[in-house]
This record gives structure tokens, sequence and C-alpha cells, in this order.
């Protein structure tokens, strides 16, 4: 076999490969005891699927147990630029041509928003990097500069890990004139190329949807919250961060008068992962100092909220976004945040806002 | 400021995480009289919880906070703070920086307040003690194990010292700084100014609001320029100062940006006025009304500064009624000031501690020299003056302010006064001289009927012409009818009523009235209380109080006019009605009511009010009413302490922490010398003793304070 026909079959192996792992569903899927129409559709056209399914399960499950070890493991990140990172596996799903549309990997490239990073596709199989791609080396494979989408944070899964600090600047300085299709390309790799963008738009898109969907129900709860609470911006979809910036109406406004050195805080009870009960509470501010440590904002809560579960504190002023405390620590009824990051606060024009978390 | 509220149980409760009692540790520079614990007992466990957490340095610094807090206000401190600090004084391994022994110092007079420093790009406030004491004369600076004070800076403050005439004393300068991280030098001349002031304050009995200043004082009386107002300027706002004062300095303008009011100034007794005698918002009026030149000028800003200002301006060198008497003074700027003071005097609650000082600068000599110059402006004089007499329940005042009215009146109206004014004074003397004096009768004075009957046929004569027109001085006839009819009793009812219709009438439907209209729902509220109507007193009421129903929710603290509470809560001891949110306001707020009209009456019926459920609080809340009848104003007001001494009487004994008989004695005795009606009074002044006297005055309370008298 010549040197050329052996590139071409590892190629076309390859190729198969990534229709397998992009598109085939998961075993929970395929060995469903009740398989769905979809499914039928997919082991009708997908000969690898077929195949599989003749053959022995537990084989195939010792196969994966195996190759468990050689997968990157899970790391605990707040996501930053330079990490490689998983979707949500709920956005995985059949897309009505039969193909099961698997999570792909992603390396994230730049927040661009407090809710969205930038972010460029990887695929682990070297065999199909090509001009205009970036080798991650060996665990996470090569990123895709020409296939790069914002996505929104609350999709974000899993970490995998950081690719080198190299990797992410020759992925970034590569997007601005990266395209899918270029002359001279492989066109088989052109077409994988374009398959590749098709899976990450088709999944940005869910994403996108998830989130709208995310964002209507957070909306209608807060408009159920409404006739309690006057809600002036949604910039977020940090119930908390809402909740904390929301003021009452009603009754409940009318108990509580806050002075000069109180701020208003708001009440929560977290019943089923949502807040069941809120009030308001006049918080006396006992501190609000810039220190070496960063801003310092301490203060007292009314004897009368028993139950204490946790603190939250933000950070506002005029022409700056929010920035909630790094960390607030509670001890009875007192409370310090910390504001580490927050550089030059203005203490005169600025003002706290508290969440309180009660059980 | 925003560290004045940390306190030791807060501390206490981090003291067992040294991280985050780490975080507290710039707290300590900032001494204030309420880091006690609300239990006064628990300070000696909690302090040494806090010491045993702290190291050497700032267990030092700890103790220099507390003996600061102690010295500020030794009777908020807890007894035995003195022995418990001059142990640990003792035992701390780095001295305490204060230079004088504790046992003089707690004889000394303390106060705090702040220098702004600029170095290294940036401003910084300091909290310093001033003391001033009996010792050796001289300026004592604080022993550090380094020096952080510049000679510059010691000179500036002993120059602030004698500029601020303290030669014959001994002071302190005690600035707070954190010795092991002092965070720079205090350097240079510009803390002369804000030492000279502080010192000042020592001597004065006027609250200082928290202000920031810089300057260089010289001895002639001049502040000279400074270094770094900017950065000083940004550090003020930082500690949420409400003003900052610095020399005006050409080509420097500091631009004003939120909480802090920049004050240039050009004189030490611009700055000490705006020092002592601004609230927030005004010190840049008070700087340029004691830099005004010019008495017109100097007259049209009296109203928009402090009463305490125009008072210091008038004793200082009687410069409010020189400027009122000056030939210099042109007439459209006496009329500015009194249109001024119109305004003023609509506004609910009116501010009395302006209206106050600027009517005393007012006073009979400035109206002689004024009656031949402008008589129509000196009628107006009077009318404010009959007004403000009314509203004391001064009847000396009245009568003699009434007297100079009618002194006047005839040239007034030759020199052109408005109908309104000529009329108003009827208006008001039927208050001062008659209702004031407990006189009630229900015919009006012959010269108030007449003219009541002349702005009714005006009315008709207007309607010809135009059949919308209003006459307001109509409807305010009318309002004075309605209350002088109502003092009479509830036979006066269908009178008051008719009264009522012709007053709304008069008033029609403008949105200017609706104050004037609102007022005659109070006092429909108050003639069906007297009455026993109640269903006819609540529908009157919530149209007064502007509300559809008594349950819903409302923020009483808004509610900013005295008189609606003082209705609301007179209609809830009247009929039992039960508010349980009003009344938790009311056990919220009661303490911190002003001392003044109609706040003793409010209280009174409060008492009345909590009477069968809270005792205990019946009790203080009729303390606090006599305490406000005895002090507010003349006989009218004092009278009125019957009610609360009634109420306290029918309390069980363990409530009674005052001498009933005393001070039962004493209003008796001060109605018997008064100018009031000593007939209407009889069944008190007659009673066998001071317990008949009060049995007497619960039993005929209702004929003896009649509708808003009680």
């Amino acid at each position: 076999m010549k040197l050329s026909e052996i590139e071409d079959l590892t190629l076309e192996m390859a190729l198969e490969q990534a229709a397998l792992t992009r598109f085939c569903p998961p075993d929970s899927i395929l060995f469903s005891q009740h398989p769905d129409k979809q499914l039928e559709k997919h082991i009708n056209k997908c000969s690898a699927c077929r195949e599989r399914l003749e053959m022995n399960i537990s084989a195939w499950k010792k196969i994966l147990e195996s190759m468990q070890d050689l997968m990157p493991g899970e790391i605990e990140a707040e996501p930053c630029p330079g990490q490689i990172w998983t979707m949500d596996s709920a956005l995985e799903g059949w897309d009505g041509y039969g193909r099961y549309i698997n999570s792909p990997h992603m390396l994230l490239l730049d927040k661009v928003s407090r809710e969205t990073f930038l972010a460029a596709q990887t695929y682990w199989d070297i065999s199909l990097c090509s001009q205009g791609d970036v080798d991650l080396g060996r665990t996470f494979g090569f990123a895709q500069p020409w296939n790069v989408k914002h996505v929104p944070l609350r999709c974000l899964s899993r970490c995998l890990g950081q690719v080198e600090p190299v990797a992410l600047r020759q992925t970034n300085e590569l997007l601005r004139n990266s395209q899918a299709e270029q002359p001279g390309l492989n066109p088989q790799i052109q077409s994988f190329r374009l398959q590749e963008q098709e899976i990450f738009e088709t999944f940005v898109l869910r994403a996108q949807n998830k989130e709208s969907q995310v964002q209507n129900m957070v909306k209608s709860i807060m408009e159920k919250f409404s006739q309690r609470f006057k809600i002036s911006d949604i910039r977020t979809l940090d119930m908390g961060e809402i909740l904390a910036h929301s003021s009452f109406t009603g009754q409940a406004a009318a108990m509580a008068a806050a002075t000069s050195e109180q701020v208003v805080a708001n009440v929560v009870r977290h019943e089923a992962g949502m807040p069941q009960l809120v009030k308001e509470a006049a918080i006396e501010l006992t501190s609000v100092r810039p220190g070496r440590e960063g801003l310092l904002v301490a203060g007292r809560i009314p004897e009368e909220i028993s139950s204490l579960q946790k603190v939250r504190v933000w950070w506002s002023e005029p022409g700056r976004p929010r920035i909630e405390a790094e960390q607030c620590t509670v001890s009875g009824h007192f409370f310090q945040a910390v504001f580490p990051d927050l550089i030059d606060p203005d203490t005169g024009s600025g003002q706290p806002k508290v969440l309180i978390y009660t059980q | 400021m925003n560290d004045l509220k940390w306190n030791i149980s807060e501390l206490s409760v981090w003291s067992t995480q040294r991280d985050q009692l780490r975080l507290r540790l710039e707290d300590l520079l900032a001494p204030h009289t309420g880091i006690w614990p609300e239990d006064h007992g628990s300070f000696f466990i909690l302090a040494d919880q806090i010491l045993d957490s702290l190291d050497p340095p700032d267990q030092s610094l700890f103790l220099s906070c507390c003996t600061a807090s102690w010295l500020l206000d030794k009777f908020s401190a807890p007894p035995g703070f003195g022995q418990w600090a001059a142990e640990r004084i003792e035992t701390v391994k780095v001295p305490l920086p204060l230079p004088l022994p504790l046992n003089e110092a707690r004889h000394w007079n303390w106060r705090r307040s702040s220098i702004i420093l600029s170095s290294s790009g940036q401003g910084r406030l300091i909290n310093v003690l001033y003391g001033v004491g009996n010792a050796k004369p001289g300026v004592y600076f604080p022993q550090w194990p380094q020096q952080l004070m510049d000679m510059e800076s010691r000179k500036a403050v002993v120059t602030a010292w004698n500029m601020a005439e303290l030669q014959e004393k001994s002071a302190v300068f005690w600035p707070m700084l954190d010795y092991v991280r002092p965070g720079g030098l205090i350097h240079g001349s510009s803390l002369g100014l804000p030492a000279y002031l502080a010192f000042r304050s020592m001597t004065s009995p006027q609250p200082v609001f928290t202000m920031g200043a810089t300057g260089k004082i010289c001895k002639t009386g001049r502040i000279l320029p400074v270094h770094g107002l900017k950065l000083k300027y940004q550090a003020a706002r930082m500690a949420r100062l409400s003003a900052f004062i610095y020399p005006d300095q050409e080509g420097i303008r500091i631009e004003e940006a939120e909480p802090t009011e920049p004050v240039a100034v050009d004189s030490m007794e611009e700055a000490e006025a705006v020092w002592l005698h601004s609230v927030p918002g005004i010190a840049n009026e008070t700087a340029l009304l004691v830099r005004s030149h010019n008495h017109g000028e100097f007259v049209r800003r009296l109203c928009r500064v402090s009463g305490s200002l125009i008072d210091w301006l008038e004793k200082k060198n009687q410069a409010v009624s020189r400027a009122l008497c000056s030939t210099a003074l042109a007439k459209d700027d006496l009329m500015t000031l009194l249109n001024q003071m119109d305004q003023l005097i609509k506004i609910t609650p009116m501010p009395r501690n302006l209206l106050g000082p600027v009517l005393k600068a007012m006073n009979d000599q400035t109206l002689d020299k004024l009656i031949n110059k402008w008589p129509d402006l000196a009628y107006r004089i009077c009318n404010h003056q009959l007004r403000w007499a009314s509203s004391t329940g001064d009847n000396t005042s009245s009568a003699l302010w009434e007297e100079k009215a009618k002194a006047c009146s005839d040239k007034a109206v030759q020199a052109g006064l408005s109908l309104d004014d000529l009329f108003l004074e009827d208006v008001l003397r039927m208050v001062g001289s008659y209702h004031n004096r407990f006189i009630f009768y229900p015919d009006p004075p012959e010269n108030f009927a007449s003219k009541l009957q002349a702005v009714e046929e005006m009315l008709v004569i207007l309607r010809r012409c135009r059949p919308e027109a209003n006459l307001k001085i109509l409807g305010k006839y009318c309002g004075t009818m309605i209350q002088n009819l109502a003092f009479c009793g509830p036979e006066y009812l269908s009178n008051i009523l008719e009264y009522y219709h012709k007053a709304r009438e008069a008033f029609g439907q403008a949105k200017q009235e609706k104050d004037e209209i609102l007022r005659l729902e109070n006092y429909l509220t108050y003639a069906f209380l007297d009455a026993k109507q109640y269903e006819q007193a609540e529908k009157h009421l919530k149209v007064y109080l502007e509300l559809s129903d008594f349950n819903q929710p409302v923020n009483w603290d808004e509610v900013k006019d005295p008189f609606k509470h003082a209705c609301f809560i007179r209609f809830m001891a009247d009929t039992d009605f039960p508010n349980e949110h009003y009344a938790s306001w009311i056990s919220r707020t009661w303490k911190k009511k002003p001392g003044v009209h109609p706040w003793q009456l409010w209280m009174n019926n409060g008492g009345r009010l909590f009477t069968p459920s809270d005792p205990e609080l019946a009790g203080s809340l009729f303390d606090r009413s006599l305490k406000i009848c005895q002090d507010f104003g003349g006989p009218t007001v004092r009278a009125m302490g019957l009610l609360s001494l009634s109420g306290l009487y029918m309390l069980d004994k363990k409530y009674q922490r005052i001498d009933l008989k005393k001070h039962t004695l004493e209003i008796l005795a001060s109605i018997g010398k008064s100018d009031l009606n000593q007939e209407h009074f009889a069944c008190v002044l007659q009673a066998a003793d001071w317990k008949s006297a009060l049995e007497m005055a619960d039993l005929n309370r209702r004929e003896l304070f009649p509708f808003t008298y009680r």
C-alpha cells in the first residue's frame, strides 16, 4: 500500500470515527428497551450502531471502562480563558435527521460579558488537525479558530483542564482571518469542518434557546414577585443578585424605613430551590471603609431575623458595574464582607446591597 | 461619617476569628460614644476577650480607642471603666500615647474632630481627640514610640489654640494613629484651621455636624492657601462628611460631588460660622451670608441659613437687626424676606428654629423704625409676630403685636397693604386674643363679624362677574368661625357645618387651596369627636389623612405633618380604634419627636391609648407630654400639662415616676398668674387640693380642653 493510500485510509477512518463521536447516541439511548422513532431512524442509517447492538453489551462496557482513564478528568474551576469545557449534556439530543448531537468540547477564549464566553470548538483526534487549526496537545486534541461562537456561561458543564498559554494565544491570533473553507484544503477535511461548524452552531442555538427559556422563567417568577417587588432591571440571571437589587412594594415597604446609617436588605428563605418568603429588613452598617484587604462592609442584622444561613453583599456605585463581595462572613447577627478586587471604591457615592438567606 | 457605628459587642464576635478581627483594626482609629455594649456589665468580659486576641501594639490601640471613647462621654461608658482601663494600661507592653494621666484627663472636656492631609497622591483623614482642661497652659501632644508629627504641624496647632482664645487653658491634640502602621507623618500647617474650629467648638453648646476643613491660619485671622485641596476633598467625600471648608484660593474651585459640600471661605469668621452654625446643604449659603457686606443681600439670604447662625450674628454684633434697620436697605429686599417667611410659615411642621430667631431680630425697636418708612411692611411684620405668638401660646406677645398692628394699620392701607394681609390680622387676633386665653364665645368680635359679612358680599359680587370665582380670605374667615364655634362645644355643630360648607364653597376646588381645605377636615374631625359622633369623625378624618381605609398600609415616617398625627391618635384614643401598626410606630418613635406643639397632645393621647395595655409606656408618654407643656412656649400650652398629670394620676403608683403634687401645683400657679381665663379654670383652681384638682381636670377634660386643645 502506498503512503498516500495509507494516509487516505487513516483520514477515512478518522472521519468515520468523527461521525460516530458527533452523531451516534450514547449507550443509555442506543440500548434502550423502548427505542423511539428517532433511534430507529438512526439505526437504519448507521451501520456502526447496528453492529454495536448486535455485539455483547458487556464487552462494550469493558472497553468503555478501560478508556475512562484516558479521558481528561473534571476540574473544579470558575470559567476563564484557556480552559477546556464540555457543554451541558442536557442540550444533547436528536436533530430531526436521525443524528444524535453529542456535547462538543470547547476552548474558552474570552469573557465577553457577565454571562457569555467566546469559545472555539475542539476535537480530540489530532489526525484531523489541519491548516488553520491549533494543536492543543495529546489530551485536548486541537482547537478550531474557524469555528467560534458566543456561548452562554450557564451552558458550560465541566472543566476538563487548561491549555498552554501559547495555544490560547495562537487561537486568538488566528481568529480574525480564519475560515473553514480554504483553498487547497483536502475536500474531506473541508467537509469535516462544515460538519463541525454545523454541530457547534446547533449546540449554541440550543444553548441560547435554553438560556432564553431560563430568562423567561426568571422573568415570569419575577413578575409573580412584582406584586411585592419593584424590579428596576434584570442585568443578570443570578436570582440572588436580582432579589438583592429589588425593592418591595405595598405594606412590606411601609414597614422598613432605613436611616442614613442603614440599608434596606431583602430577606429570602429557600424552599425547593425557590425563594418562598421574602421581606425587607433595615440593616445597620457598622463600617464601610477601604482597608488594606480591600473595601470592608460590615453590619448588624436585626435580631428578629432568625436562622441566618448566609449573607451576600454587592457594592454598587454610579457608572460602575456591580461587584459581589469575594467573601462574606457571618457570625451571630453580624456580617463582614470584603471586596479585594474593588479598585478605589467611592464610598461617597456608592452603597452596599445586602441579601439575607434564612433557613 | 461612615465609621461611627461599630461597637465592642460586634468586635468581640470577631475576636475568635483573628483574620476577621484584623479587618476591623482600622475602626479602632475611630473612637465614638456608641462603642459600649447595651449591657454595660458585659463590657469587661468582652473587652478582655478582644484584648486577648490582639497583638501587643494592637492591644494598646484598642485601649486608646476605648479610653478616647470614654473621655468623649463618660456617662455613656460602663461604670468602673476608668479603673479597668488604668489596670490594663499598666499591663500592656506598648504605652498609651495619651499625654496626661487618666485620672487627670477624666476631668477635661473632650471632643472628636478630624484633620485631612494629603501625601503620596492621596488624601487621608485622621480622627483627632481635642481636650481642654485646667493644667499648666500649653498644648500637649502624644508621646509616640517614633516621631509622627513634624514641627510645623505642632506649631499650627499651637497657633490654633492661641487664636481660639484658650491661652489660659491647657489643651491636648491627640491624633488617632496606628503607630505600628502610621501611614505617614502628620506634616505641614494645613491642620491649623481644623484645629482652630475644633477648639472653638469646645466652648459652643451647638452640636457640630461632621465636617472637614483645611487651611493655614495666621494671627491676623486670615486663612492662607494650602496644597492638595482636591485630594483632601476626595478624602472628605469618602468619609461622607457633610461639608469641606477650604481657603478661597484664586483659580481653585472644587466641583461639588455628593455627599460633601465644598465651601470656600476667606476668613476665620466665615469658617467658624459654617462650622458651628450650618446644617448639611446650606454651608455655602452660610459662608456667603457672613461674607455679605451689602445689607440688601444679607437680608435676602436670612431665610436660607440656620436659626442658630442668626442668633449668633445677632448676639455677636446685632448684625440682623442692624441690617433690617439700615437706611441702605431697599423695600424690595425686606419684602423678599417677608415673602420667604410667608412661605416658611406654610411649611408643616413650621421651621421654628429658623423663624424664631428671625422674628426675634425683628423686635419692636426695629418695627418702630419701619412704621413710618414702610408701614405696609411693618404691618406684615406684626402679622408674622402675631402668628408666631399664637403658635407658641405667648399671650403677652400677642397683645403687644396686636397693639403695634393697630398703630400702623391706617398708614399700611394707605401704603397699599393687600386685602389679604389686612384681613389676616383678624383671623390671627381671634386665636391670639381669645382662644389662646381659653376665652370661648360663640359670637365673634364685632370687627371680625363685620369683615366676615363684607367678604361674603364680596364673593357675591365677584360671582356675578365670574361665576367660578373663589375668595380665599372668606374661606379663612369661615375656618376661623368653625374653630371658634367648635371651641364653644358640640351644641354649635349645625353652625359649624354651615360654615364648613361656606368655606368649601369659598375655597373652590383650586389645587393650591388643598391645605386649607384639609385643615377644615381636621376641624370637623375634632368637632365630631367632641360631639361623640364617631362615624362622622372617622369620615372627615379619612379625608384629612387622605386615606380610604385606616387599615391600608401607611409609612407613618413619611407623614411629616404633626397635626395629622395628633388628630389620628386623638381619634384612636377616643374611639379605642385598634391599629396595631400605628401603635407599634408610636412605641418606636415617641422619643424622637420634637418638644413642640402639638406633640404634647399626641403624647398625652398616646398615654391614654396605652394605659390599659402598656401602662409603663403610657407613663413615659404622659411624662414626656408634661415636659413639653412645661418647656414649650407660653401659658396656653403649659396649662395642657394638666391633661398629662391627670393621666399619670390615674395610673398605678409604680408608673408615676415624677412628683405629681409638685408639678400640679406649679401648673396651677402658672395658670393663676397668667392672663388665661380664670373663670374657665375655676374648677381646678378652686379644688381643695392637688389631687382634687387632677380629678376635676380628668372629669372636665372635654370642657377644659375642648376641640384641638386635647
